[in-house]
């Protein structure tokens, strides 16, 4: 194909803004698909993308468009997930391409994931074709909401698209204007060639499947290749385009996207962000690539029970297989065995692995409270890095405790800006400026600790805005604070998997609510339950599980025996996931009761 | 295995007892004869399918077996005897409120072959029957027991229910004695248990029936299973005491898995392996007997784990305790979780059986859990050390 008729764009929006729904609309129209192969949501193909209604990994596909100029054009379309935990996918699908379908929902407006892909676009200096979704919608403002694209974007009033990719309404206007608008890719041909990874997957049978923009030159099977991180060479076993799967084709020239094999046994031998080029090539200059991904919430993983060790390393090994993103390390809790220590980019992506590993896996499993990584500063001087509470040394060694601190813009309608800034001031937020964006909504900025934002920070935020505000954050830096360890004794006993590092000032406030929250988890049992908050050897907190007194029932009515089992099963599978400790057994619950603490 | 009980459930009573979830109706006097003719054919159906054996035990429970003439219950012996047999020495026993009988109608049960007399006081305290909505009052009960004795039944238990609500405990333990002191050869002592679907739920959900706290109702519990065995009844289950070799044969039976008919509405059964009940509404079981198609309303296979749960469940209830398996015995001997129940007196491991110690009996269900749920953990155990 001529390269001036190739176009890369990706769509890019907040979540829910109808990102994917486009993308089936645009499918549709361009009869990429049968009508039998169509679904809802169609590249959202992992089950838990489907059940919960929401992109989790960028998808690329390719399709063939007859503009209105007669020409055939080829688009190679990325499809982005909204959710902030996921905007390295967003960042790695802006590099494969030349422009952005930015969608913006009608009866939401601008929000902030709206604002961050947008500027993430605009550093990669795309193209960007804004569009108005959802205008079907009674609720939708479409004069206001254009307002907001134009304070955001600038530009002309007529170059928002407005649509309803639900409806199918204006969908033409946004394949023209991806001809008309989008720059074909620049690449040459005739250079030596230069690839980008822009993600990758691993193939029970294939091996690693790298997804690739080819940049400069050509690609094709047989080609001997280099990966320029690594050094190592490989023999290209297949190159292809993504349709809905894979097809195979001779080669990929400079400008497309598609997908490469070459018997690549780990996933690290082809780092996404690395460069691909010709074995031997020495002159070659590296594509950007792309920061690495670091983990800013862990978590432990521990099997219920515990010969399932193994099945669970197993489980873990094959996620990481596709998630570059998610990392693990063995760890060893007095409490809960042998398990691991594991790092995400945010809780939703900590709740889908753990989802994953219990419906793919069929593991069971028990996982610790999520924390951050701490860098504690000893008296001499050494730095180490505290990925889990329960190893934070004792406070006699401690000179410092630093814990990162992100920068966060949330956006919100003024009327909700008294209740943000609550809400950040009781999560040590420091506020730095409002930026009112028109007469009606703010982005308000604010450093707060990500331990604070772990928490139930979104909900918290959602809920006290009627779900108006949204928030976007990055890293800023490690600070010292006044930190210390909140041990949880059960029966007399330390559960280090329930300590957690708190903020000397609300210790004691926490560690009560804590305790009580604690209670209310752990059901009554034969034993009593003596649950304690300890600061070194300072207990601030004190309740109790009552055992059970009387747990029988006095009849069998008439031989119902059926009854009366049930009764018992229901009480035998509140055991399910339970861990035992020393007489009494803790829910799994239990070790996420920091998550459902109100504030 | 031989069919060892024959339960038949006769569902007429002369008023509903707030309290009662058992299949019971009332002011349907009429029906009687209809009934009885239904059960006598269900079980010629039934005798069909299962081998004949003579039959161990037969239970005529209610509902209020006494709420019917005598006449019908020898009505429906003979159909027992002809299609099953009965051995010399059954157990025939008949529930009977102390409101529907007189020393005739005992005298008259007798004469037809029951040998087993399970009298529904409840209390003999006249104000914890009026809480309890019962028609007779303690007055009454005893001369009841006495007609039993009178037409010559020599085997008779008093049913009693603590734990009512705003009864005092003296009160009960007043009924407590005034039992022993007709010297019954059985005492059946029920906490009460507030069932879905009856008037006392509903008052217990508006808040009008406030039911007495766990603490409580194990203080009753205790003290009534010591008092009575001070007195010489052994407690043989949860609920139920005798003097010696007068335990209920045909209410072990259903702890111990053996196996047992039941006919009639909403009637249970287990035989080979398997349980299956009846349909609990009249009209249809009436209907369906009387066109031939079984009224059978639901069957379950009862195998693998889910038997292995019931033989602890069931058998824990008994002071038999359950009979263990050689793997089953090297497991609880080495665990710890075991040990703790060991140390707080609520189990007791005895060669080949795990039983209730004291301060068990009052959570045998948990119990029951608690070991099922050990067992079928992978043998490995927990990380932690006793
Ligand atoms: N009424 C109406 N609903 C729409 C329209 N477009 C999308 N939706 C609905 O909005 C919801 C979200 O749509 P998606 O396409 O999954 O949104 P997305 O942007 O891909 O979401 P993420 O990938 O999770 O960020 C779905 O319930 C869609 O049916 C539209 O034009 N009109
Ligand atoms: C099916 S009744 C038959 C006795 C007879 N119908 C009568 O009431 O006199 C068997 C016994 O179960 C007990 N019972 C019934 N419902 C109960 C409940 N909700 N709680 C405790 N015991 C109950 C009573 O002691 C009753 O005597
Ligand atoms: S307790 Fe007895 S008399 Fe009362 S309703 Fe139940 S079965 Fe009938
Ligand atoms: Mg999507």
């Amino acid at each position: 194909m001529d390269p001036s008729r190739i176009r890369n764009f990706s769509i890019i929006a907040h979540i829910d803004h109808g990102k994917s729904t486009l993308a089936d609309r645009l499918l549709e129209k361009t009869a990429t698909l049968t009508h039998k192969q169509m679904q809802e949501q169609v590249l959202d193909s992992m089950d838990l993308e489907r059940e919960r209604g929401i992109t989790i990994k960028a998808h690329a596909v390719r399709m063939n468009y007859q503009a209105s100029d007669g020409e055939i054009y080829q688009f190679n379309l990325i499809d982005t997930p909204g959710h902030v935990d996921f905007t390295y996918e967003v960042s790695r699908s802006l590099a494969a391409c030349e422009g952005a379908v930015l969608v913006v929902d009608a009866t939401q407006g601008v929000e902030a994931q709206t604002v961050s892909n947008l500027l993430l676009a605009m550093n990669n200096d795309l193209t960007i074709i804004p569009v108005l979704n959802k205008i079907d919608m009674p609720a939708a403002q479409v004069d206001s909401v254009k307002q907001q694209v134009l304070d955001l974007l600038g530009g002309d009033e007529d170059e928002i698209i407005s649509i309803s990719a639900k409806a199918g309404m204006g969908i033409d206007d946004v394949l023209e204007a991806v001809v008309e608008r989008i720059p074909p890719p620049a690449g040459r041909r005739e250079s030596p060639l230069r690839a980008l990874i822009f993600d990758s997957l691993y193939d029970q049978y294939r091996g690693v499947i790298c997804f690739i923009r080819v940049v400069d030159g050509t690609v094709r099977k047989g080609q001997k290749v280099c990966f320029f991180s690594t050094g190592v060479t490989y023999d290209v076993e297949e190159v292809g385009t993504l349709v809905l799967d894979r097809v195979a084709t001779p080669e990929l020239q400079a400008g497309e996207v598609g997908y490469l094999t070459a018997n690549i046994k780990e996933l690290d031998e082809a780092g996404v962000g690395d460069t691909i080029m010709d074995a031997g090539e020495q002159e070659v200059e590296p594509l950007p690539g792309y920061q690495p991904l670091k983990a800013m919430v862990f978590s432990g993983i521990y099997p219920v029970n515990p010969e399932d060790y193994e099945m669970l390393r197993d489980a873990l090994e094959r996620l990481k297989l596709n998630d570059a993103a998610f990392s693990y390390e063995p760890e060893t809790s007095p409490a809960l065995g042998f398990g691991f220590r594991c790092g995400f980019l945010g809780l939703l992506h900590m709740e889908i692995i753990q989802e994953r590993l219990d419906r793919e896996y069929q593991v069971e499993i028990i996982t610790t409270i999520p924390n951050v990584r701490y860098e504690v500063v000893k008296k001499t001087g050494e730095v180490i890095e505290v990925e889990n509470p329960s190893l934070l040394p004792p406070t006699v060694e401690i000179d410092q405790v630093r814990e990162p601190i992100l920068s966060v813009q949330i956006l919100v309608p003024s009327d909700y800006i008294g209740a943000v800034m609550k809400i950040c001031n009781d999560r040590r937020g420091l506020y730095l400026n409002t930026e009112y964006l028109d007469g009606s909504r703010a982005i308000l900025s604010f450093e707060l600790p990500l331990s604070e934002v772990v928490i139930d920070f979104y909900d918290r935020l959602k809920s006290s805005t009627r779900g108006y505000a949204s928030f976007d954050y990055e890293h800023k830096e490690m600070r010292a604070g006044p930190l210390a360890k909140l041990d949880i004794l059960i029966n007399g006993e330390p559960l280090d998997a329930l300590s957690a590092i708190i903020h000397r000032d609300n210790a004691q406030v926490w560690g009560r609510k804590f305790c009580l929250k604690l209670k209310e988890l752990i059901p009554r049992q034969m034993f009593e339950v003596i649950i304690q908050g300890a600061m070194g050897n300072k207990i601030i907190a004190r309740e109790v599980v009552r055992p059970f007194r009387k747990n029988v029932i006095a009849k069998c009515y008439g031989g119902d025996i059926t009854r009366k089992r049930k009764l018992l099963e229901k009480q035998k599978e509140g055991k399910r996931r339970a861990k035992q400790f020393g007489k009494v057994e803790i829910p799994q619950e239990a070790f996420l009761a920091a998550l459902k603490m109100e504030d | 295995m031989a069919l060892h009980g024959l339960y038949i459930h006769i569902p007429f009573c002369p008023q509903i007892c707030p309290y009662c979830a058992f299949s019971s109706l009332r002011g349907v006097d009429h029906l009687h004869e209809r009934y009885v003719l239904a059960l006598c054919n269900e079980l010629c159906a039934r005798g069909e399918t299962y081998q004949r054996n003579p039959l161990q035990t037969v239970f005529f429970g209610g509902g209020t077996p006494t709420q019917i003439d005598p006449s019908l219950i020898g009505q429906v012996l003979e159909t027992v005897d002809r299609v099953f047999g009965m051995c010399s020495d059954v157990e025939i026993t008949v529930e009977a409120n102390p409101g529907t009988v007189d020393l005739e109608k005992f005298s008259h049960l007798r004469s037809v072959g029951c040998n087993r007399l399970s009298l529904g006081v409840q209390s003999f305290d006249n104000y914890a029957l009026k809480k309890l909505g019962r028609v007779h009052s303690s007055e009454e009960a005893i001369r009841a027991f006495s007609s039993a004795r009178e037409a010559g039944f020599s085997n008779v238990s008093i049913d009693l229910i603590f734990s009512v609500p705003s009864v005092s405990e003296p009160a009960w333990k007043g009924s407590v004695d005034r039992a022993i002191s007709l010297q019954p050869e059985h005492i059946s002592a029920y906490a009460l248990t507030i069932e879905e679907g009856t008037l006392f739920a509903k008052r217990e959900r508006e808040g009008m029936l406030v039911v007495l706290t766990e603490d409580d109702d194990a203080i009753q519990y205790d003290w009534t299973r010591h008092r009575l065995m001070s007195a010489g009844f052994g407690q043989y289950e949860v609920s139920n005491f005798a003097q010696d070799g007068r335990e209920s044969r045909h209410n072990l039976g259903y702890w111990t898995g053996l196996e047992y008919l039941g006919v009639g509405l909403s009637a249970h059964s287990y035989i080979g392996g398997e349980r299956f009940w009846n349909i609990s509404d009249i009209e249809s079981y009436l209907q369906r007997v009387e066109g031939k198609i079984s009224p059978e309303e639901g069957r379950e296979r009862v195998d693998g784990q889910t038997a292995r749960r019931e033989r602890f469940w069931l058998g824990l209830r008994t002071s038999q305790g359950v009979l263990l398996t050689e793997m089953e015995q090297e497991i609880l001997k080495h665990n710890c979780r075991m040990a703790s129940l060991v140390d707080a007196e609520f189990l007791r491991l005895e060669h080949d059986r795990v039983v209730l110690a004291d301060s068990g009996w009052c959570r045998a269900d948990g119990l029951a859990v608690e070991l099922t749920d050990l067992l079928e953990q992978k043998p490995e155990g927990t990380p932690n050390v006793c």
